[in-house]
């Protein structure tokens, strides 16, 4: 039972990341260059996206960043002048679609026969407290992603 | 051939993703006309309904599915029940691609689906799949 718990935490994990990976190659032109269960980025993360899902399965995901990694993917998404570069609203509303995009690219991926309803991203600034459940840090070209799923009910 | 410029409505409430689909459409090099956005399905409820109006009829409406006040289903629905508006072409492009979802969107009566992550190159062969290869 243990172990085909930790299987299903370590499919788990490596669909979110895939998820990522794809949302951020496609989408923002970049990649992750190094993923692991620790995040080199000094924390607490100046911005945090929440998303919670209902359906088939309920739970929520968090997706934290630095600020140089917001600024940069905010800009790449936008196609702002990479001089003047995108204010703090439009990095607020990428980060959010970013969150909103890799949780429903991980559900997609994880639960293919899944019905699912994502809420509107909330946008956090600075993150506030870790959820349990899957965790995986990830260094971009342009600093920290951290990334969290947390199946069920969050305790507290 | 001549092209038709194109009147389009976009439908997300996300506006960075409005930006994103706009700036893709242009980046296509399809003719447009002219963009409209809505925040959700009420909100593109109404503008269809000031300005699908002949001679100057709505061409496409590119949706999300998880919106507030009206989502993307609902949207899409209502959207069927009006025999005017019936006939606009409705390409949704969201998160979430379960196979039940596509089905039921199918069912409602969406013309094309686009699961995101998508690529540029995405958007305009679905469109021109949609609207025929005048565009």
């Amino acid at each position: 039972m243990t172990e085909q718990l930790l299987h299903r935490d370590e499919l788990m994990a490596a669909e979110m990341v895939g998820a990522a990976r794809d949302v951020l190659n496609v989408m923002f032109f970049t990649d992750i260059l190094e993923e692991g269960e620790e995040c080199a980025c000094p924390q607490p993360f100046p911005i945090q996206v929440r998303v919670t899902f209902t359906g088939d399965q309920s739970g929520e995901f968090r997706l934290a960043v630095d600020d140089l990694a917001a600024g940069s993917l905010a800009g790449s998404f936008l196609g702002t002048d990479p001089v003047a570069g995108p204010n703090e609203v439009e990095v607020e509303q990428v980060m959010g679609e970013l969150g909103n995009m890799i949780c429903g690219a991980f559900l997609s991926r994880f639960e293919k026969e899944g019905l699912f309803a994502l809420s509107s991203p909330e946008v956090i600034r600075p993150a506030i407290g870790e959820i349990p459940g899957i965790h995986r840090g990830l260094e971009l070209m342009d600093g920290f992603m951290d990334l969290r799923v947390c199946w069920g009910t969050i305790p507290g | 051939m001549e092209l038709n410029a194109l009147r389009i409505l976009i439908v997300d409430d996300s506006p960075a993703m409005r930006a994103y689909v706009r700036r893709t459409v242009q980046l296509a090099s399809l003719p447009v006309d002219s963009v409209f956005e809505a925040g959700n399905g009420e909100e593109a409820l109404a503008i269809v309904n000031r300005e699908n109006r002949e001679p100057n009829k709505l061409d496409l409406i590119f949706a999300d599915l998880n919106m507030p006040v009206m989502d993307g289903e609902q949207f899409v629905q209502r959207l069927r029940e009006d025999e005017r508006d019936a006939k606009v072409p409705v390409l949704i492009i969201s998160t979430d691609a379960t196979q039940r979802r596509v089905m039921r969107l199918r069912e409602l009566g969406a013309q094309g689906y686009i699961s995101k992550p998508c690529q540029p190159e995405m958007i305009r062969l679905k469109v021109q799949q949609i609207l025929g290869e005048a565009v």
